[in-house]
Formats: C-alpha cells, sequence, structure tokens
C-alpha cells in the first residue's frame, strides 16, 4: 500500500513539473541576455543558444569589453590614450586610427565643438561626484587654455597631439559595440550588443529586427520610451541632456560639455538617437550632433549616411525620412520627418 | 491501516507547482499580446492598424499582382479567411494573435505581422 501511495505521489509531482516545464517551454529560447559591467556602463549582450553551452559566445565576447576599456580609458595607466596624453605619441591599431581620424574629421565639421581633446575640461566637472557642483570661472578659463589649438598628427601607425589632452568618453561605448559586434561576426552568429546606450545589432532576431526603444527625454523613467526603432546590422547612439545631470543653486547643469565655452552646451535639442552602420560613428555623432543643434544635425548626419530621431527642448520629434519604415513613434508622440 | 495517498506538504507542492506554471502561462501570454498588426506586400509595408483602434471585424481586401488576398482583422487577432494562392497555406496558419507571430503568402508575397510595444530588445538613451 504503502509503495502505491509514493507511486501515485511521485507520477503526479511529475505531471505537474511537466506542465510547468512545457508552459514555459512554450516561448522558444533563442537567445540568452548576459549582463555586464564595463567601460564605465552597464552592458548586455543578447547571444545565440544557452548560457553557459557550448557555442555560447559570452567567454569569447566579455572579456574584449574589458580590454577595450583598458585601451581607450585615460584613467587606464599604460592605456594607448593614457600613454597619447602622457608621451604625446603612441602606435595604435587600424580600428583606434580610424577613430581617432574620425573625430578629428568631425571637430573640423563642427567647428571645434566636438572634440576629444576635452579632458582638461571633463576632469573639472566631475559628475560622478556625490555633491557636485560648478568649477569656479578660474579653473574654466584655465581649462580651456589648456585645451586650447589642440590637434591629433597621424603619420603611419603612429599618433601624435598637441594642446589638451584626450577624453574618449563620446565615442568609446560605440567602439566597444563595434568590436564584440565584428566578433560575433566572425563566429557567423546573430546578437545584440548594448554599451550602456549604445547598441549595435547583428543580423536579425532570427528573422526579425531588432526592437530598440528611444528613451523619452521627458521622462524620468530610463523605459519610458518615445518609440522604437527597428535594426538589422545597423548601430544606434544617444546623446541626451537628461542624462548625468545635477542642480546646484537652482541650475540644472548637464554632462554634454562645450569645448568653447567649458560649460554644458546650449542646444536646442534635449536628444539625439543616431542609427548607422558603425558603432563609433554613432556615438560620435550623437554627440557632435546634439552640440550644433538641430538644424545643423540633420546635415552633417546626412553627410555620413547616418539617419536620425532627434527632440528639441520644445518637444518636437525630427526623425529622418528614411526612417519612416522602421519607426514607430509611442502613442503621444508624432514624428515630424524630413 | 488509514489510507493516505497524499499529505498536506504534498499537496503544498503540487498547488505551487500548479500555480507557478498557470502563472507564468498567463504572464506570457499578457506579455506578447499584439498591439498592431502590420501588412507588407513584397518589401512594402501596405498599412499598419493598432487593435486598440479595431472596434468591430474588419476584412480588408489585398490586390496583388498575383491575385487577391483577404484579411479578417478583429481586436485581438488576424487571420487570412480568403486567398488566390495555390496552396492556401496562410489561410490554414488560422488566428495569430501575440507578437511576433505572422502570417505569410508566399505565392502572393504578402506577409502580416504582429507587433507590441511592450517587446524592445533594449533601450537607447
Ligand atoms: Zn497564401
Amino acid at each position: 500500500m504503502k509503495k502505491a501511495a509514493a507511486l501515485c505521489r511521485a507520477a503526479a509531482l511529475l505531471a505537474a513539473l511537466s506542465f510547468l516545464i512545457c508552459c514555459f517551454g512554450c516561448a522558444r529560447v533563442d537567445y540568452h541576455t548576459v549582463r555586464l559591467f564595463a567601460m564605465g556602463s552597464a552592458c548586455t549582450l543578447t547571444l545565440e543558444g544557452t548560457a553557459g553551452e557550448d557555442g555560447d559566445a559570452t567567454p569569447a565576447l566579455a572579456p574584449l569589453l574589458a580590454r577595450t576599456e583598458a585601451l581607450l580609458s585615460h584613467a587606464v595607466p599604460d592605456s594607448a590614450i593614457a600613454r597619447l596624453n602622457g608621451a604625446g605619441s603612441v602606435t595604435a591599431d587600424d580600428r583606434l586610427l580610424a577613430a581617432l581620424r574620425l573625430c578629428e574629421e568631425l571637430k573640423a565639421k563642427t567647428d571645434g565643438r566636438f572634440s576629444l581633446s576635452v579632458l582638461p575640461i571633463t576632469s573639472l566637472w566631475n559628475f560622478n561626484a556625490e555633491h557636485p557642483a560648478p568649477p569656479s570661472e578660474d579653473a574654466i578659463t584655465a581649462a580651456l587654455a589648456a585645451s586650447r589649438d589642440s590637434a591629433l598628427f597621424f603619420d603611419g601607425d603612429t599618433v601624435s597631439r598637441t594642446g589638451g589632452t584626450l577624453d574618449l568618453g563620446a565615442v568609446g561605448k560605440g567602439y566597444a559595440c563595434d568590436v564584440l559586434a565584428d566578433a560575433l561576426r566572425e563566429r557567423a552568429e546573430t546578437g545584440l550588443v548594448a554599451v550602456g546606450g549604445s547598441f549595435a545589432a547583428v543580423g536579425t532576431k532570427a528573422g526579425r529586427a531588432w526592437r530598440i526603444g528611444v528613451r523619452d527625454p521627458f521622462s524620468e523613467s530610463p523605459t519610458a520610451t518615445l518609440g522604437t526603432l527597428l535594426l538589422s546590422d545597423a548601430c544606434v547612439s544617444t546623446s541626451g541632456s537628461y542624462e548625468k545631470t545635477f542642480t546646484y543653486e537652482g541650475v540644472a547643469y548637464h554632462h554634454i560639455l562645450d569645448p568653447k565655452t567649458g560649460r554644458p552646451a546650449e542646444s536646442d535639442l534635449l536628444s539625439v538617437t543616431v542609427v548607422c552602420e558603425s558603432g563609433t560613428l554613432s556615438d560620435a555623432l550623437s554627440t557632435a550632433c546634439f552640440l550644433v543643434g538641430a538644424n545643423a544635425a540633420f546635415s552633417l548626419a546626412a553627410e555620413y549616411g547616418a539617419l536620425l530621431v532627434a527632440v528639441k527642448t520644445d518637444g518636437t520629434l525630427l526623425v529622418s525620412e528614411s526612417l519612416r519604415e522602421d519607426f514607430s513613434p509611442a502613442r503621444g508622440w508624432e514624428a515630424v520627418y524630413r | 491501516m488509514k489510507r493516505k495517498w497524499f499529505s498536506v506538504l504534498d499537496l503544498a507542492v503540487l498547488l505551487t507547482v500548479l500555480a507557478l506554471s498557470l502563472g507564468g502561462f498567463l504572464w506570457l501570454r499578457t506579455r506578447e499580446r499584439a498591439e498592431s498588426v502590420s501588412v507588407f506586400c513584397g518589401d512594402e509595408c501596405v498599412f499598419t492598424l493598432a487593435f486598440e483602434d479595431v472596434e468591430e471585424p474588419v476584412s480588408h481586401t489585398l490586390q496583388t499582382e498575383r491575385g487577391t488576398l483577404t484579411l479578417l482583422i478583429e481586436k485581438d487577432g488576424v487571420c487570412v479567411t480568403d486567398a488566390a494562392c495555390p496552396d492556401g497555406v496562410c489561410a490554414r496558419t488560422g488566428k495569430i494573435a501575440r507578437a511576433g507571430e505572422s502570417i505569410v503568402c508566399a505565392p502572393l508575397g504578402v506577409v502580416v505581422v504582429l507587433s507590441g510595444d511592450g517587446t524592445v530588445d533594449g533601450v537607447t538613451g
């Protein structure tokens, strides 16, 4: 009798468990998500297969984030950028050279408003401090003097600088997206790489475009969106004045600094989202477009074949005409295509 | 000897497992409920319609180069009711209702896709 009862209990439990597995199994799992922290940001890798199983790309990709940070961070002693800041010149690989060249080009096209040679200024404004406060006039004047007449020079695989030391904050996340996206492509796999708010969509998600929400700059919530982008084999980055802010004596300060004034940029934009093929380009352009303002932003982006979703301070949502099919505004938002 | 097939503990475990599976099942359902339907003919998006704007079932007929296809759009899903394709695969797909589901009529080059806003893969900002 006891045996029969035990058997019956085991059978019932087994039946219930298989029901449970079946219900959760209904959602076919093609991808898994890995969360990491690198480049001063939360990173998310959405990769094919099952975590920890054969073929999981995580062990191959995750170290690349730390390696990229160790290459680009001015705060990491012996990084390429730290050496360029210290000795004044460094040898670099093709990817880094291309990124630096692109930024110098953007600097020329934005009349110096987009610049990497801003470490004297960015280190003055410590947005990560516990009680941030704006620096003094004298300190800003000194930082502006230290970053004046800065330029990069390229000779073969060597890059050298004059003037201000470099801070790659405006391109680092997009750069890291490119590094990981290329690694995924080499493995002939699809996936989604997120470094902070920068994304690289590699291929499609099982035949469908990746769906990336664009943050609503008027909302306190980091998950509130103004619309959704459909991306496949594309990168996206956003610069917004809502990110990293502090209020001091009633005045709000945001983290996108204008190298011409040494202060938070005055722009008619609240946020700019850039869609294009390269992560480095989308990241750099998002900052550059924010700095030059709405009108110049669209022509600057067009020069690089990049597409924009931009929100003006008056709430107008401007979207590149070519995004019409791949962007759908959220309820309450109306897009002006241009 | 008194027959005792299940103890209180057994029942508790069973009920928990059942509640979990039911909860998970319902959560997956609501999470994936589609918010809009997009109809593509070839590469072109013919129209996109939000389900909240669908009060009464509407029938919509597409004229493609290779024949007509009729859709029935209800407030909770879409199906193909009639199509000029030889295989009839699209009509046999039945009603689709969840974000990500689609109906494909390969002979006519028509694709019906459901999407939902709650299903983004990430947020840029
Ligand atoms: Zn058909």
